[in-house]
C-alpha cells in the first residue's frame, strides 16, 4: 500500500484514461470484486437470456383482416379494401401499405418505419378503424390480427384419428387443444387448418319449400327464433337473490327440426319438413393433411418479442399434458410437424460450440505465446468479462441472443484478448526490465506507466474499429435489422474489453505480477518466432522492390477479381425443413387441392430423409393469408442433413414436384421465406410490380414481363401473383323480370346469399362449446353451376320463380385477386433465381425496359431481395464513405502526418486480398455476411497497423530511438507477439465458425468468418513483412522536440 | 528492370487465371446449387386446346380416364303438382245432376202443359167446348213451362260449361257420364294431380305418362288426362292433369307433390360425370384423351343436367372417347400455366 501512496500524478498520465487506470490500481480489490460481480451477473443473464435464430427482422406491422362472405374480389376491393386503405393511409410513420382482395376477404398489411412503437401504431390504426364502424357493407367489422413475431409460427402441431370423424376431430382441435395452446404464455394465435367445423345446419330443400308454400326467409326466421338465447334475470326477496335460468332453446338437430315453421288448418309444418337439420360442416375455406392422410394442422404463432425457444418448450409441455386424454379418444397428436425451435437449438448450439471451441483455442494460444500461467490467466479473464458484459447490455437493450449477436461476440474475441494481451505483455516486459534497474521503481508505478504506454494506441484503435463498424450499425432494411445487432454486439464487446483493459487488467497485473518473480526469458514460441522474423525482415529489407511488387501484384489481382464475385443477400439456411408452396389454376376446389396434395405428400414421404409432410390448403378462419382454395403450403421436416445433402434434398424435391402437372411451386426454407416475405410481401427474391389503374392492362403487361423473365437463364418458378382468370358464376338480375314477378333485387340477393353462402342465425352450446346455427341450401342443390338457376324464390303474392328466370346466370372468367400497393392497383410477377440475384435483377430490368412498352399511367418497379440488396449496398457504401472519412479524420489526428496515415491505410488492400481470395475459394459468393466480414476485417487490420505505427512513434518519440532499419525491425519485432497473438486468437476464435460454414446457424457467420480469416492471413503477413519496409522508406517518425 | 517485368507477368497471369477460373466456377455453382433436377421425360406441355402430360405425371397426379356408357336420355322437366280434391269433382257432378234434374222436371212440365194446351185447343176449336179463357190459361202455362224448360236446359248447359271450364273436356265427360274413372276418383281409388311446370319451361309433346313422388318420396306413375284449363297460381306455368293411383293413401287430396315430365324424343348419348367437367372462359369443357400423353379440351353442353352429371348427346364427343374423369382440373391447370407463368417462344440468352 506504500506503493499506492507513492504514486504521483505524472503529467503524461493525466486525463480520464490515466485517472481510470490509477483508480483501478489503487482500488484493485474493489475493481476485481466488481469484475467478479459483473461476471456473475453476466453468467446469470446469459443463462436466462432470450434466444432466437435471428434478431427481430420484420419492421413493426399491422395486419387488418375483413371478412365479407360471398363478396367477389372486385366487390371486396371497391367496398372494403378501398375504404380501409383510405382510413389507414393517413396514419403517421407508414412505410408501406399492401392489400389483397380475394373472394370474401380483404387483408391489408401496414408496415411502419423501423423504430416506431408498434403498440402506438396499432392504437392509431385501431382509432381509424373504429371511425369506419358501421360504414362498411354487410356489417363488416375489420379486425387487426394479433401481434406476432417476424418469424410468426413457432410450431405446427397436427391431429389425426382413425376413430373420430373429421368433424369430431376438428371439435377436439377447436375446443380442447386450441384453448390449451392459447393459454401458453407467449402464444398469440392459433390458425387451424383441416377437419370440418361443426355447424348445426338447416339444409333447405327447395322442392319442399314449394310443397309447403314457404320461402327461405320463413326458414331463417324460424331457425333464428328456435335458437334465440335470452337471459331471464333474477328473483330477489329479503333473504335471497335467485337467478333465473332458462332452458328450451333448440340445442340438437332433432330439437331444431321440431320447430314449427307454420301452423295452418290445424296442422303444423315443421322445420324438419322443409329442410334436413343436421350437424354438418361449415363451408370450408381451408383444409389440412398430414403425411398424405386427413388431419388437422394447428399453426401456433408467438407474440411479438417473445422467446421462441421458451414458448416452444411450454407448448411441448402442453402437448404432453394433452396427449393421454387425446390418446383415449383415439387421437394421435403430431407435436412437431414444423418446429423452428429445432433449428434455433441446432443453430445456437453450433454457434455456442464454435464460440466455446474458439475460446478454448484462444486460451491455448495465449498460454503458448505468453508461456506464463499468470499472464495467460489475466488475458483470458478479459474474455468472459468483456463478452458477458456485452451480453448483459444487449439483454438490457431488449435484443435477443441469436446467431447474429453471438457471431458479433465471436469475431470480437480476438480484439478482446488483444486489448488485455497488449497491456499484460507490456506490463510484464516493463516489470521484468524494472528488475534489472539499479533502483527498481515501485511495481505500481511500473504497471501504471506500462499500462499507459500502450493505452492510447489501444483506445485509438478501438475507436477506429467502432467507426469502421458504424456502416453495419446503420444499414437499412432487413439487412440492417439482421446485421446491426451483430455490429452492436461486436462494438459492445470491444468497448467492454477496453474498459476491462483499463481497469481489471492493470489491477489483476498488479495483484498477480506486481510483487512476484517473473521469468527472465520470453516464451519459447515468441523467442523462436522473433529470431526468424527478424532474419526474415532483414531479408525482405534487402529486396524491398520484390516485396512491394509481390504485394502490389497480389492486391492488383484481387481488385481485378472483385467484379467476378457473385452477390447474394443471404446464404441458404440449413434449417432442417422446407416449405413448398403449391398452387394450381384459380378456381380449383379444396377437394382437388387436397387430392393432389395427398399424392404429392405420398411421393415426398418416399424420400428417405423426409420425416413428415403436412399440407395446409386454402386459408384458416381469421387467418392472415389471402390464399384461395387452389393454393397450399407443404411443410417438410427433414432428418438431420449437412449442407451438401440439404442442397441435394432440395433438388430431389424439386424433381418430384416437377412431375405433377398443373402445379406451380416454389421451395424455400422457413426463415429465408420469412425474410423475403418481410422484404417484399412475397417469398420469392425477385419481385416485379406493375402499377396502374386498368387491371386488364396490368395483366397484359405483367404477362409480358413474366414471359421475359421466364426466358432468362437462371429464372425459376416465375409466377403471376394475381392470375387474371378464375371461373366465376355471374348472376345479372333481369330488371323487367323482377318487376313482372314482383321481386326486388335485395330480396333475390339475400336469398342467393343464404342459399349458397349460408347465413348464421344463432348459436347452440353444449358444455363450454358453442356452435353456429346456419341456414343454407342442401349440398345436392349447390354442386353444379346449373343448380344455381333452379333455386326457387317466392314473391310476395306467393308464386315461385326460379332464379334462372330472374337472372342471367353464366360462367365467366373473373379476377381471382386484386392487389394493391400503396393504395395503387398492382400486378406482381415473382421469380426465384438460381445464381446471382442482383445480377439477374439488373439484367431483367434492362430486358423488360427494352421489350415491354408501358402505356401512360402504367409503370414498373423492382422489389424483393434483389431490390433490397441493391438498396442495402447503396446505403452501406454511403455510410461506409462517411465512416471512412470519419476514420481518416480520426487517424490523421492520431497519426500526426499523412505518410503514416497512408501506411495505416495501406494495410486495407492487403486485408482485402486475402478476403477476396477466400471468397473465391469458397464459391465466389459475396453475401451480406461476407460484406460484414470485410468490414470487420478492415477494423482489425486498421487496428493492427495503428498499433505498429504507434509502436514506431513510441520508439522514436518516447524512447528516443533514431528512425532507421534497426528501429523498424525492433518496433516490428516488439509488436510481433501482440500482432501474431491478435491474429492467432482472432483466427482461432473464428476457425470453428469458418470450418463449420454452411452448418445450421453458421450459414451467415461462416462466410463472414472465412473472409476474416483469409484477410487476416494476408494482412498479418503483409503487415509484418511489407509494412516495416514501407514504413522505413515512407514513414516519418520524429522526436517531439524536433518538430 | 528484370524484376519489374517478372512482377508484371505475375500480375497478368493471376488476372488471366481469375478471369478464366471464376466464370466457370459460377456456372458450376449455379448447377450444383438450386437448379432443378433432371426430368426423366418431358412431363408436360400445351398447345391450343390440347395439353400433353407424360404417363409418369398422369400416374403421379392420379389422372384417370373412362369411356362413357351409352344411354338413352329423355329430358325430364321438373314440375310441381297438387293432388286435387275429389269433393270438388263430386260437387261438379252434383251441380250437373241437379241441372239435369231441373231440366227433366221442366221438360216434363212442358210436355204436360203442352198436351193440356193441345187438348184444350182441340176442344175449343170444336165449337168452343172449352172456353177461350181456359185455353188462354193453358197457353200461358205452356209458355211458362217452355220458358222453364229453356231455363233448365240453359242451366244444364251452364253446368256442363262450368264443369268443363273447371275440369276440362275430358274430365267433364267423366263427370257427366259418371264413368268408371269418375267413380274410382270419388271412391279415392285414384287421384287427379294437377302438374304445373315452372314458367319458361315447356314440354313437347305432353307426356302420356309421368312419375310423381308420393308422400314417401316414392315414384308413382300417372297418366295424362288433359291439359288443365287453369294454372297453379303458385307456379304460374303450363299445367296438366294426370291420374294416379292413390296407393294406400300415399297420395292424399290437397297434397303437394313433385313430378318429372319427360319431354322431347329419347336421345342417344352419354352421361358425363360432374368430375369430368371444368369451367373456363365462360364455357364447360371436358378433356378427351388423344393418345397416351395428350388430352384435348372439348366444349361440352351442360343444358341437360342429370343425376351426377350432364347428358351429352351422341356426336358431341367422339365415339369410344376416353374422358378424364379424375384430374380434369389438373389438366386445365397445366394447360393454363402459360397464363400464370413466363414461358413460350425462344428468347436469346444473355
Amino acid at each position: 500500500m506504500e506503493e499506492t501512496k507513492g504514486i504521483s500524478v505524472n503529467p503524461g498520465h493525466g486525463g480520464i484514461l490515466g485517472s481510470i487506470v490509477r483508480f483501478s490500481l489503487r482500488r484493485r480489490g474493489v475493481v476485481i470484486a466488481l469484475a467478479a460481480i459483473s461476471l456473475g451477473y453476466g453468467i446469470y443473464t446469459f443463462s436466462r437470456a432470450r434466444y432466437d435464430v435471428f434478431p427481430e427482422f420484420a419492421p413493426p406491422q399491422v395486419v387488418i383482416h375483413a371478412e365479407v362472405p360471398g363478396f367477389s374480389p372486385g366487390q371486396v376491393e371497391a367496398l372494403i379494401t378501398r375504404p380501409l386503405e383510405n382510413a389507414v393511409n393517413g396514419v403517421g410513420g407508414i412505410a408501406s401499405l399492401r392489400s389483397k382482395s380475394i373472394q370474401g376477404l380483404s387483408v391489408i398489411t401496414v408496415k411502419f418505419r423501423t423504430g416506431i412503437d408498434i403498440y402506438l401504431a396499432r392504437q392509431k390504426v385501431a382509432e381509424r378503424l373504429s371511425a369506419l364502424s358501421g360504414q362498411l357493407p354487410g356489417g363488416t367489422t375489420p379486425i387487426m390480427t394479433p401481434l406476432t413475431s417476424s418469424t410468426g409460427s413457432v410450431l405446427v402441431a397436427g391431429l389425426a384419428s382413425d376413430r373420430l370423424t373429421a368433424m369430431e376431430l376438428r371439435t377436439v382441435a377447436d375446443w380442447t387443444v386450441r384453448p390449451r395452446f392459447l393459454a401458453v404464455p407467449g402464444v398469440s394465435k392459433i390458425a387451424v387448418f383441416g377437419g370440418e367445423v361443426r355447424q348445426l345446419q338447416v339444409q333447405v330443400l327447395p322442392d319442399r319449400l314449394i310443397k309447403y308454400g314457404l320461402s327461405m326467409e320463413d326458414v331463417l326466421r324460424a331457425a333464428k327464433q328456435a335458437t334465440g338465447m335470452k337471459g331471464a334475470g333474477f328473483i330477489e326477496n329479503g333473504n335471497q337473490r335467485i337467478p333465473l335460468h332458462t332452458e328450451g332453446q333448440s340445442l340438437t338437430p332433432a330439437e331444431l327440426a321440431d320447430t314449427v315453421l307454420v301452423h295452418e288448418n290445424e296442422a303444423n309444418v315443421m322445420l324438419g319438413d322443409v329442410a334436413r337439420v343436421v350437424d354438418a360442416p361449415a363451408p370450408r375455406i381451408g383444409g389440412g393433411a398430414i403425411n398424405g392422410g386427413p388431419g388437422i394442422l394447428m399453426v401456433v404463432s408467438a407474440q411479438y418479442g417473445t422467446n421462441t425457444l421458451e414458448v416452444t418448450r411450454r407448448l411441448g409441455k402442453a402437448i404432453d399434458e394433452l396427449r393421454p386424454a387425446l390418446q383415449r379418444q383415439g387421437v394421435t397428436i403430431y407435436p412437431d410437424l414444423f418446429r423452428p425451435a429445432d433449428f434455433i437449438e441446432t443453430a445456437l448450439g453450433n454457434v455456442k460450440s464454435s464460440l466455446l471451441i474458439g475460446v478454448a483455442l484462444v486460451v491455448i494460444v495465449l498460454f503458448l505465446f505468453l508461456f506464463n500461467l499468470r499472464t495467460a490467466a489475466i488475458s483470458c479473464a478479459a474474455i468472459p468479462l468483456s463478452l458477458l458484459s456485452a451480453v448483459t447490455i444487449l439483454e438490457r437493450m431488449g435484443l435477443s441472443l441469436n446467431t447474429m449477436t453471438m457471431g458479433g461476440l465471436a469475431i470480437a474475441i480476438g480484439e478482446v484478448v488483444d486489448d488485455a494481451v497488449i497491456d499484460v505483455e507490456n506490463i510484464f516486459r516493463r516489470l521484468r526490465e524494472n528488475r534489472h534497474l539499479e533502483n527498481p521503481r515501485p511495481a505500481l508505478r511500473v504497471v501504471l506507466d506500462a499500462s499507459m504506454e500502450v493505452r492510447s494506441a489501444v483506445v485509438y484503435a478501438t475507436f477506429a474499429v467502432v467507426l469502421v463498424f458504424l456502416p453495419v450499425l446503420t444499414m437499412s432494411g432487413v439487412a440492417g435489422r439482421l446485421f446491426s445487432p451483430l455490429g452492436a454486439a461486436y462494438i459492445l464487446a470491444i468497448l467492454s474489453s477496453l474498459l476491462v483493459a483499463l481497469t481489471v487488467t492493470p489491477a489483476l497485473c498488479m495483484v498477480m505480477l506486481g510483487g512476484r518473480d517473473l521469468p527472465e526469458t520470453e516464451a519459447p514460441v515468441i523467442r523462436w518466432t522473433k529470431e526468424r522474423y527478424e532474419r526474415l525482415l532483414h531479408g525482405v529489407e534487402k529486396h524491398p522492390k520484390a516485396a512491394v511488387g509481390i504485394a502490389a501484384a497480389l492486391v492488383a489481382a484481387t481488385l481485378a477479381a472483385i467484379p467476378f464475385l457473385r452477390g447474394s443477400f443471404l446464404p441458404e439456411l440449413i434449417e432442417g425443413n422446407f416449405i413448398v408452396h403449391v398452387s394450381t389454376v384459380p378456381g380449383t376446389s379444396l377437394e382437388e387441392t387436397l387430392r393432389m396434395g395427398g399424392r404429392i405428400s405420398g411421393d415426398l414421404m418416399k424420400l428417405p430423409y423426409v420425416r413428415s409432410v403436412s399440407q395446409r390448403a386454402g386459408r384458416a378462419e381469421k387467418g392472415e393469408e389471402a390464399r384461395g382454395t387452389n393454393a397450399s403450403e407443404f411443410d417438410l421436416t427433414l432428418k438431420p442433413l449437412d449442407a451438401k445433402q440439404f442442397g441435394h434434398a432440395r433438388n430431389e424435391i424439386r424433381r418430384i414436384m416437377s412431375k405433377f402437372p398443373g402445379i406451380d411451386f416454389s421451395i424455400n426454407t422457413f426463415l429465408t421465406e420469412r425474410i423475403n416475405e418481410t422484404i417484399s410481401g412475397y417469398t420469392a427474391p425477385v419481385v416485379v410490380n406493375v402499377y396502374g389503374n386498368d387491371l386488364d392492362v396490368l395483366d397484359a403487361k405483367a404477362g409480358e414481363i413474366a414471359g421475359v423473365l421466364g426466358n432468362m437463364p437462371g429464372a425459376a418458378d416465375v409466377r403471376l401473383q394475381s392470375p387474371p382468370s378464375a371461373p366465376e358464376l355471374l348472376a345479372s338480375l333481369r330488371k323487367p323480370e323482377l318487376a313482372r314477378w314482383g321481386f326486388d333485387s335485395v330480396h333475390v340477393l339475400d336469398a342467393m346469399h343464404t342459399a349458397f353462402e349460408g347465413k348464421t342465425v344463432g348459436q347452440v352450446y353444449g358444455g363450454d362449446r358453442v356452435f353456429d346455427v346456419s341456414v343454407i341450401l342442401a349440398p345436392d342443390y349447390r354442386k353444379s353451376i346449373t343448380d344455381a338457376g333452379m333455386l326457387p324464390l317466392r314473391n310476395p303474392p306467393g308464386s315461385y320463380v326460379r332464379l334462372g328466370r330472374l337472372a342471367d346466370l353464366r360462367e365467366s372468367p373473373a379476377r381471382f385477386i386484386v392487389l394493391h400497393e400503396g393504395a395503387r392497383r398492382v400486378q406482381t410477377v415473382t421469380c426465384d433465381v438460381t445464381g446471382n440475384v442482383s445480377a439477374f435483377a439488373a439484367r431483367a430490368k434492362e430486358r423488360i425496359l427494352r421489350r415491354v412498352s408501358f402505356p401512360g399511367g402504367t409503370y414498373m418497379a423492382f422489389a424483393g431481395a434483389a431490390g433490397e440488396q441493391a438498396r442495402t449496398r447503396q446505403d452501406l457504401w454511403i455510410h461506409s464513405a462517411i465512416a471512412g472519412l470519419g476514420i481518416l479524420v480520426f487517424l490523421s489526428i492520431v497519426m500526426g502526418n499523412y505518410r503514416n496515415l497512408l501506411l495505416v491505410l495501406l494495410n486495407l488492400p492487403f486485408a482485402l486480398a486475402g478476403g477476396v481470395f477466400i471468397a473465391f475459394l469458397t464459391g465466389g459468393i459475396l453475401s451480406m455476411g461476407s460484406i460484414v466480414g470485410f468490414v470487420t476485417l478492415f477494423g482489425i487490420t486498421v487496428r493492427n497497423s495503428v498499433m505498429l505505427i504507434s509502436r514506431y512513434e513510441h520508439l522514436v518519440t518516447v524512447e528516443g530511438v533514431g528512425w532507421g532499419l534497426e528501429a523498424a525491425v525492433r518496433g516490428a519485432s516488439e509488436r510481433l507477439a501482440p500482432i501474431l497473438m491478435t491474429a492467432a486468437v482472432t483466427a482461432l476464435g473464428l476457425l470453428p465458425l469458418a470450418l463449420g460454414s454452411g452448418a445450421p446457424g453458421r450459414e451467415i457467420e461462416g462466410p463472414m468468418a472465412q473472409i476474416i480469416l483469409g484477410g487476416l492471413v494476408t494482412s498479418t503477413l503483409l503487415n509484418l513483412l511489407v509494412l516495416p519496409t514501407l514504413a522505413l522508406r515512407f514513414g516519418r517518425f520524429a522526436r517531439q522536440e524536433e518538430i | 528492370m528484370k524484376k519489374n517485368v517478372l512482377a508484371a507477368a505475375a500480375v497478368l497471369a493471376v488476372i488471366l487465371w481469375v478471369a478464366w477460373v471464376f466464370p466457370r466456377h459460377e456456372t458450376e455453382g449455379a448447377q450444383n446449387g438450386k437448379a432443378p433436377g433432371p426430368k426423366s421425360e418431358p412431363a408436360t406441355g400445351e398447345s391450343g386446346n390440347a395439353v400433353a402430360v407424360g404417363s409418369a405425371a398422369q400416374a403421379a397426379s392420379g389422372i384417370a380416364t373412362a369411356t362413357l356408357k351409352t344411354v338413352i336420355y329423355r329430358e325430364n322437366v321438373k314440375a310441381y303438382g297438387v293432388v286435387l280434391r275429389p269433393d270438388a269433382l263430386l260437387a261438379a257432378r252434383n251441380d250437373y245432376v241437379s241441372a239435369m234434374a231441373a231440366l227433366d222436371r221442366a221438360d216434363a212440365a212442358l210436355a204436360a202443359s203442352s198436351s193440356e194446351y193441345e187438348r184444350l185447343k182441340a176442344l175449343n176449336d170444336d165449337d168452343k167446348n172449352v172456353s177461350d179463357r181456359r185455353l188462354q190459361t193453358a197457353q200461358a202455362v205452356l209458355g211458362a213451362d217452355r220458358a222453364a224448360a229453356l231455363q233448365a236446359r240453359q242451366g244444364v248447359r251452364s253446368a256442363r260449361q262450368a264443369v268443363a271450364l273447371r275440369w276440362g273436356g275430358e274430365l267433364a265427360g267423366w263427370i257427366f257420364d259418371a264413368s268408371a274413372g269418375f267413380r274410382r276418383l270419388i271412391n279415392l281409388q285414384d287421384v287427379l294431380v294437377q302438374v304445373t311446370v315452372p314458367p319458361g319451361e315447356s314440354v313437347k309433346p305432353i307426356p302420356g305418362e309421368i312419375r310423381i313422388e308420393d308422400a314417401e318420396g316414392k315414384p308413382v306413375r300417372a297418366r295424362f288426362i288433359a291439359r288443365a284449363p287453369g294454372t297453379d297460381p303458385r307456379i304460374q306455368g303450363m299445367s296438366f292433369v294426370y291420374l294416379a293411383p292413390a296407393r294406400a293413401n300415399r297420395l292424399l287430396p290437397g297434397m303437394n307433390v313433385a313430378a318429372g315430365l319427360p319431354s322431347g324424343p329419347g336421345r342417344k348419348g352419354a352421361v358425363l360425370p360432374l368430375s369430368a367437367v371444368v369451367w373456363s372462359q365462360g364455357k364447360a369443357w371436358a378433356y378427351v384423351r388423344r393418345n397416351e400423353t395428350e388430352f384435348e379440351r372439348v366444349e361440352v353442353p351442360v343444358s341437360r343436367p342429370v343425376s351426377g352429371g350432364y347428358f351429352v348427346a351422341k356426336g358431341h364427343l367422339p365415339d369410344g372417347a376416353r374422358i378424364a374423369v379424375r384430374g380434369a382440373q389438373a389438366l386445365l391447370s397445366e394447360e393454363s400455366r402459360s397464363q400464370r407463368k413466363g414461358g413460350g417462344g425462344g428468347d436469346e440468352g444473355d
